[in-house]
């Protein structure tokens, strides 16, 4: 369990799978003998938002003892509109190019059919994330601060519906290069695109998890409160 | 996504994480579930519906002491592996699929595990864990990735939808790809389908 008292740097010595959450509560790096405490303090993070997130993402079985209370809504959002961004704006662009230039270096056609199903994942995965930060997100905060009974027809179980299979192309895609694609000219570059797309899975899976975890229960509650109102 | 759910089950924290450390080496994706306190193994079963459960007999031998399989809910589809540390009841533990015992190595647990969970050798033909597909299986693949329903490829094969989605489970497993998307790519490559035919 990772506690507030820990110094940053040796949080991320201990687990540098946790970098990627630095970067989307925009904490820069350079933390001389900071704790986690100081860090927050300094960047404005709520300490106890922030401490969930970390442990979420560091031990899969981890749940928050209490539920999650509502003050939190708005930083859980943020957190992740700041994940869709790095997927959409960052990540995805940085595979695609990744897989252009292999392709391109490879010396082989069938090389560039990644190329298309990658940029249609990625269009797919676009529109779930814009859909989630035009539709849901909204609805989540509208809902936290009504004191009325909702009227929206809408309900987070459709949401969870939607979600379930967004790594799923990964998964194939890393088949692909593995099993099925024939040795080509540029393998170095086949490996480094291995390696980001074993990282993108589980990164993937990871905000997944935080959706259906943290934010699924915490809407629930909200949706019946209002239902009781 | 994991193809695999195994529920871990035991009061010690060393002894989970401990075996989950061993499963990792087991050659597939599967998800570990945690049970540290026996009244919540019933619902974290039903939950989340895993191939293995694999539980200290003396962990729930309350509830248990009847039948095992009995206890849970809709559970002849699951494997039970009994994790013994000391002691164990003979009437308990013939009652588990299998038995690991804390002095296993890592050899013999995963092979275990592994077992359990796709059948030795003999229960899976060769072909099923190499990328053979048979000739239907090729022709429901070549329709599927030209965009064709399971209704409409059901009609052009004359079979049942019911025998495309299995043709599709089939293919599925064997090739390890589960997007239409994927799959058209592996047909590409193999030529089952030439570019031209899009």
């Amino acid at each position: 369990m990772i506690t507030k008292d820990i110094k940053m740097a040796d949080l991320i010595h201990m687990n540098h799978q946790l970098l990627v959450v630095l970067e989307r509560f925009r904490i820069p790096l350079g933390f001389e003998n900071k704790t986690i405490t100081e860090i927050c303090e300094k960047h404005n993070i709520n300490l106890n938002f922030f401490l969930i997130i970390i442990n979420a993402y560091n031990d899969e079985n981890y749940l928050p003892e209490e539920n999650l209370e509502c003050c939190f809504v708005s930083d859980l959002i943020q957190y992740l509109k700041n994940s869709h961004r790095y997927y959409i704006n960052e990540k995805f662009p940085f595979l695609r190019n990744m897989i252009e230039q292999f392709a391109n270096e490879s010396e082989d056609p069938k090389a560039r059919l990644l190329i298309n199903f990658f940029s249609e994942y990625f269009a797919e995965v676009k529109e779930h994330m814009e859909y989630e930060d035009r539709v849901v997100f909204p609805y989540i905060m509208e809902l936290s601060k009504s004191s009325s009974s909702s009227q929206s027809e809408y309900n987070i179980r459709t949401y969870t519906d939607l979600h379930d299979h967004i790594e799923e192309k990964v998964i194939d895609l890393k088949s692909i290069l593995i099993k099925y694609l024939p040795p080509t000219k540029a393998q170095s570059q086949r490996i480094q695109i291995l390696f980001e797309l074993f990282r993108l899975e589980e990164d993937l899976e990871l905000h997944g998890k935080i959706e259906d975890k943290l934010l699924v229960p915490m809407v629930q509650k909200m949706e019946n409160e209002s239902l009781n109102r | 996504m994991s193809d695999y759910r195994i529920v871990v089950a035991d009061q010690s924290e060393i002894i989970r994480k401990g075996l989950i450390q061993i499963l990792k080496h087991l050659p597939f994706r599967f998800q570990t579930i945690e049970v540290s306190d026996a009244t919540h193994i019933q619902d974290k079963v039903n939950h989340y519906e895993p191939q293995l459960v694999i539980v200290n007999p003396q962990f729930i031998q309350n509830m248990a002491s009847v039948n095992l399989k009995e206890t849970f809910h809709d559970a002849s589809e699951i494997k039970f592996a009994g994790l013994v540390a000391g002691y164990a009841d003979k009437n308990m533990t013939n009652q588990f699929d299998t038995i690991i015992y804390i002095n296993d190595t890592q050899t013999e647990i995963t092979k275990q595990v592994e077992e359990l969970l796709i059948g030795s050798g003999d229960n899976n033909s060769i072909a099923d864990k190499e990328v053979i597909l048979s000739d239907r299986e090729i022709d429901v693949l070549k329709l599927l990735v030209k965009g064709h329903s399971n209704k409409e490829i059901s009609d052009q094969l004359f079979i049942s939808t019911h025998t495309v989605i299995s043709h599709r489970k089939n293919i599925t497993r064997k090739v390890g790809i589960k997007s239409v998307a994927g799959l058209t790519v592996f047909a590409l490559i193999n030529n089952y389908v030439r570019m031209d035919d899009f």
